[in-house]
């Protein structure tokens, strides 16, 4: 068993020492502690005794205490017991520069973390404490991984097999010209030749991008072929392009995840300042702040027009321009764990985003027809033969795909929109792709109009949350963000917000969370990386408070839930019945107008057969 | 190859301007030098006060032992890079060759055994003068240096009687002799071994840092008679003290046996042991060393770091200089005393014992 | 040295509380205070009157996204 000596070389404080203490002992060491107020020469003692492995000193830095500090190093020295002893410091303003000046041969920055501490009694070379070479231990989760997809409710299974089977045969032989660029560029990626400055193959590229081109509006045609720039948008000059890595070329301490217990929920945010270089930075924030994830937003437009544009593109609107070159930016600065989403679920660009993000290395994609469909914005018939061609890429790259449930916002209930999600889950697994549903945790129309918060915010979003825990075998992932329409431009509301809905949902035991920044109701100007800071932290703190409590649901959540179960299976058999998947969306059967909800219009009249 | 020490009293004594100094009258006698340290230097402020420090600045040719992490600071450009396997907060320690001149960080090993084998390495370079700077009051690890520079001033008290007394404390301790041991003690053991021919006798420890250890040691000395006591790690110059009060005036015949007088000053304060020794020779007992680091001059730097509480912020202050400067003079007759601000100067390379 | 501004990555917030009698003169003292501070294009995130003081939050973008942002040039400088 190593032995540890433990001192405060605090006049009064020795907390940390006990801390410690405990958790050494926990984890096998014999851990020997000094009273605060012990002398340097009593610790050498001591040491002298008992030859224990490690001395660790915890001392709050200040002027004179180096002296202290490097006073017992030195006798340490002079006694000979650091020869065979390993002395380590922690505490606060202390930094590993400090830790370095004053002789000791590990240090403890920030938090307590035991691994770090191990590693150094064990005097393991991998240790963060000996050296933090900025390399990462943590790996990439897997959301989808140990789901079995098991239906449990044989009534929704019956009619979600019926709806998909309809869906699919409707869709068989059609295609849209979001598809053909999604196959041209998928040619482009082939030979070599799907960026802007792609030199491999200059011929097989002029004639793809030709037939590209030819399949594009307008504005996007004059940008290929005039070098046209859509109004507010620039270039992202080489040298800003080269400036970035120097912002993050120094090692930094392992980031540490927002949770306090457990391996779930993973927390993700959005990113899309409307600038690559703003992004990355912002996302360098999101990580050091505990993110595990985040998603690419591109600008709206992007979604109304035929075609992407190419190259790195920075612009002064929401929304981070949907090029390869851009996207492949963006992913290198990330953290090797980091989990991205390249956002796909509606526009004419459907198809093809889920291509390059692909190619520039997505983890996740989004892809939702009748929220897409509606709220969303595109045509009810366009987007299910995109969302239908995007669910087969998403399988043929392994990649998962979330649904978001935010046609809640409209006003739809919360049944209807996970009737929505279910078919695309349906949809999903019989292509093979690994689905994600997202029930939104917010304060929707649906809510106010009909005071189903009126006395409280939990029982509704609890009961939202365990329908889905019997109807099928899934990851659960509340977004998008949690707590959409409670928030107030007022920070402290926002980050409460915020910090409450997600560990709500952490106490479900869901696998993800979405969180907004406490900019979320800000509505005039880009979202501040302060403001990004202020929800994560808010969230950390929370999920501190709360462990690894676990919610029941009271009798109320109870009769809620069995409300909605009833009315998802009511609402599929219908669509079942109707037996044609884009009229029910046209006709609202998953959100009507009068719910609030209208289908989407861009891209109506788009769709073509297959050419035999 | 030599290696010569600079250590402080305190942070902010002036050391690293010491060694800046020796290392610009060294770069002209074309010394192929090397620089280490035993902490860490090369910001541009002090980590506790905010202050502006001074940095090393290194001509091309020089070999600087550093953290890897270190060689991505500073302006210098390095080349011929060899790992040493010796590990530090900041990485492993690299020799690096200087290839084109700026300021460096320096980082080196904090460890005896390791500076040891860094020394090694160095010498199979052929390294003809390391320079080895100490780190705020550590000097414990210059036990292998030849010689040493010690740096004190008004950061250590702002006392000026208090400076030149602790100074001249200090130098007292390195007048004591050189002494070879026999085989019969043991490196890392406290041991006595009376003149009258009764066995060794021998502690499990290195150091007398507590009552216990240092009731046995009298007891010893006592009931065996006069003898040679040799205390290899540190020593608490309290515990000394009374031993030799409890002895008395029956000292004569009596040696005691320190590894260095860094050892000492490692291990309290420099005027008890002045006291101690003044009662242990007075009362005709001995004092030597196994390694006695030689002290090669004594530098006084008027500046410290004024608290104000107010602000919460440290502002540069200043005690008289030329008072200090004579007070240490006058404090410490038999070295050099100098404020490396304040020249002339004698010839510090001769006193480092540099000159070719 | 840098310029501190120059660091400041896109947005300065302001959070202060003013003593006012309404919210109209809150909005109108916020608005004279980012002026007076020398905001460039100071805005109003969050305003907040109760009783005899408003709780405030002022935001001036120092960098917009797409802007040349300063604190990048400054760090390729070093």
């Amino acid at each position: 068993m190593k032995k540890v000596l433990l001192a405060p070389l605090d006049p009064v404080h020795d907390n940390a020492i006990k801390l410690l203490k405990r958790k050494l002992s926990e984890a096998g060491y014999e851990a020997v502690s000094m009273p605060p107020g012990t002398a340097a020469e009593e610790v050498v003692q001591r040491a002298l005794v008992m030859h224990p492995d490690a001395i660790l000193v915890s001392r709050t830095l200040g002027y004179k205490v180096a002296e202290t500090l490097s006073h017992l190093v030195d006798l340490a020295e002079a006694s000979g017991i650091h020869d065979t002893t390993r002395l380590g410091v922690g505490g606060m303003a202390i930094t590993k520069e400090i830790g370095a000046e004053l002789g000791f041969d590990g240090c403890f920055v920030g938090d307590l973390k035991m691994a770090e501490v191990i590693d150094f009694i064990e005097n393991r070379a991998s240790s963060g404490a000996l050296e933090n070479s900025g390399q990462t231990t943590r790996a990439k989760p897997d959301i989808t991984g140990g789901y079995s997809y098991q239906f449990y409710d044989a009534r929704i299974e019956a009619a979600l097999h019926q709806i998909t089977d309809q869906v699919l045969g409707w869709a068989a032989n059609k295609t849209t010209d979001g598809i053909e660029r999604a196959k041209i560029r998928m040619e482009m990626l082939e030979c070599d030749a799907a960026e802007r400055d792609s030199r491999a193959n200059p011929a097989a590229r002029q004639a793809l991008l030709k037939r590209y081109v030819a399949l594009c509006d307008a504005d996007i045609q004059a940008f290929y072929q005039d070098g046209q720039l859509p109004s507010g948008v620039r270039w992202l000059g080489q040298a800003e392009i080269d400036k970035v890595p120097r912002l993050f070329d120094t090692p930094h301490a392992e980031f540490t995840p927002l949770r306090h217990t457990g391996e779930r929920p993973l927390f993700f945010s959005q990113y899309g300042t409307g600038c690559p270089v703003m992004d990355v930075y912002h996302i360098k924030v999101a990580e050091a702040w505990g993110i595990d994830g985040v998603f690419h937003f591109d600008p709206s437009w992007n979604a109304q027009r035929e075609g992407l544009l190419e190259g790195h593109l920075t612009h002064e609107h929401d929304g981070t321009i949907l090029t390869l070159e851009n996207l492949k930016f963006i992913h290198h600065f990330m953290e090797p764990y980091t989990l991205w989403n390249v956002r796909g679920h509606r526009g004419l660009n459907t198809p093809e985003t889920q291509v390059l993000g692909h190619a520039a290395g997505a983890d996740l994609f989004k892809i939702n027809i009748p929220y897409g469909g509606t709220a969303g914005g595109t045509d009810p018939e366009r987007l299910t033969v995109d969302g239908i061609y995007s669910l087969m890429l998403a399988a043929q790259y392994g990649i998962p795909f979330d649904i978001p449930g935010n046609d809640e916002l409209s006003g739809v209930p919360p049944y209807k929109t996970f009737a929505g999600l279910l078919i695309m889950m349906a949809l999903g697994l019989r292509l093979g792709a690994r689905p994600i549903p997202k029930p939104l945790l917010c304060y929707s129309p649906y809510m106010t109009i009909n005071g189903r918060m009126d006395d409280n915010m939990i029982d509704m979003n609890l009961a939202k949350l365990a329908v889905w825990r019997d109807i099928v075998d899934t990851p659960i992932w509340p977004g998008e963000p949690v707590g959409f329409m409670t928030h107030t431009p007022d920070r402290v509301q926002s980050s409460v917000q915020t910090a409450l809905h997600a560990t709500l949902a952490a106490t479900m035991g869901v696998d993800a969370v979405t969180i907004a920044s406490s900019d979320e109701a800000y509505s005039k100007g880009p979202i501040s990386v302060q403001a990004r800071v202020d929800t994560l932290r808010a969230v950390k703190d929370e999920l501190r408070f709360q462990g690894s409590v676990k919610a029941t649901l009271s009798p109320a959540a109870e009769l809620i839930k069995e409300e909605i179960h009833e009315k998802i299976a009511e609402t599929l058999h219908q669509v079942a019945q109707r037996g044609d998947f884009v009229a029910s969306i046209y006709e609202g059967l998953m959100g009507s107008q009068e719910d609030g909800l209208y289908p989407g219009r861009v891209g109506r009249g788009t769709v073509r057969g297959l050419e035999a | 190859m030599r290696t010569l020490g600079f250590v402080g009293t305190a942070k902010n004594t002036g050391k690293t301007t010491t060694a800046l100094h020796i290392l610009q009258l060294v770069s002209a006698t074309g010394y192929h030098t090397a620089l280490t340290s035993i902490g860490y230097d090369g910001e541009n402020n002090d980590h506790v006060t905010g202050l502006p420090k001074p940095r090393y600045f290194a001509e091309p040719g020089m070999l600087v032992a550093t953290a890897q992490r270190c060689l991505d600071y500073g302006t210098a450009e390095y080349g011929r890079l060899q790992p040493t396997g010796l590990r530090t907060i900041l990485g492993e320690v690299l020799i690096a060759e200087v290839q084109q001149a700026g300021y460096v960080h320096v980082a080196g090993p904090n460890r005896r055994v390791d500076i040891e084998r860094l020394l090694q390495m160095l010498r199979g370079m052929d390294v003809e003068l390391t320079m080895l700077d100490g780190a705020l009051n550590r000097l414990a690890p210059m036990v292998l240096a030849d010689g040493m520079v010690l740096s004190t001033g008004a950061a250590f008290d702002e006392r000026i009687p208090l400076i030149a007394d602790h100074a001249a404390a200090m130098e007292s301790l390195f007048h004591y002799p050189k002494i070879q041991l026999g085989e019969r003690f043991s490196p890392n053991q406290i041991g006595y071994a009376p003149d009258n021919g009764e066995p060794c006798q021998q502690l499990p420890t290195s150091s007398m840092l507590d009552a216990e250890t240092a009731g046995i040691v009298l007891n010893w000395l006592q009931s065996s008679g006069p003898g040679t006591c040799v205390v290899p790690g540190a020593c608490d110059p309290g515990l000394f003290l009374n031993l030799a009060q409890a002895l008395g005036a029956q000292a004569d015949g009596y040696r005691f046996v320190f590894t260095s007088p860094v050892n000492l000053i490692a291990s309290g304060s420099p005027p008890t042991w002045r006291a101690a020794f003044a009662q242990w020779t007075q009362a005709g007992g001995t004092v030597a060393y196994t390694t006695p680091t030689p002290l090669c001059f004594l530098t006084v730097n008027p500046f410290y770091p004024l608290y104000l509480q107010k602000t919460g912020k440290y502002i540069p202050a200043f005690v008289d200089k030329t008072e200090l400067l004579a007070a240490a003079r006058k404090a410490v007759p038999n070295a050099a005393v100098i404020d490396i601000l304040q020249p002339p100067h004698p010839d510090l390379l001769a006193l480092c014992g540099l000159r070719r | 040295m840098k310029k501190a501004l120059d660091q400041v990555v896109d947005a300065i917030d302001i959070e202060t509380f003013l003593y006012c009698r309404t919210e109209d003169e809150a909005k109108e003292l916020a608005e004279a205070l980012a002026v007076e501070l020398g905001l460039p294009h100071g805005d109003i995130v969050f305003l907040e009157h109760k009783g005899w003081g408003a709780r405030v939050r002022l935001r001036s973008y120092i960098h917009r996204p797409g802007d040349h942002y300063r604190w990048l040039e400054t760090e390729s400088a070093e």
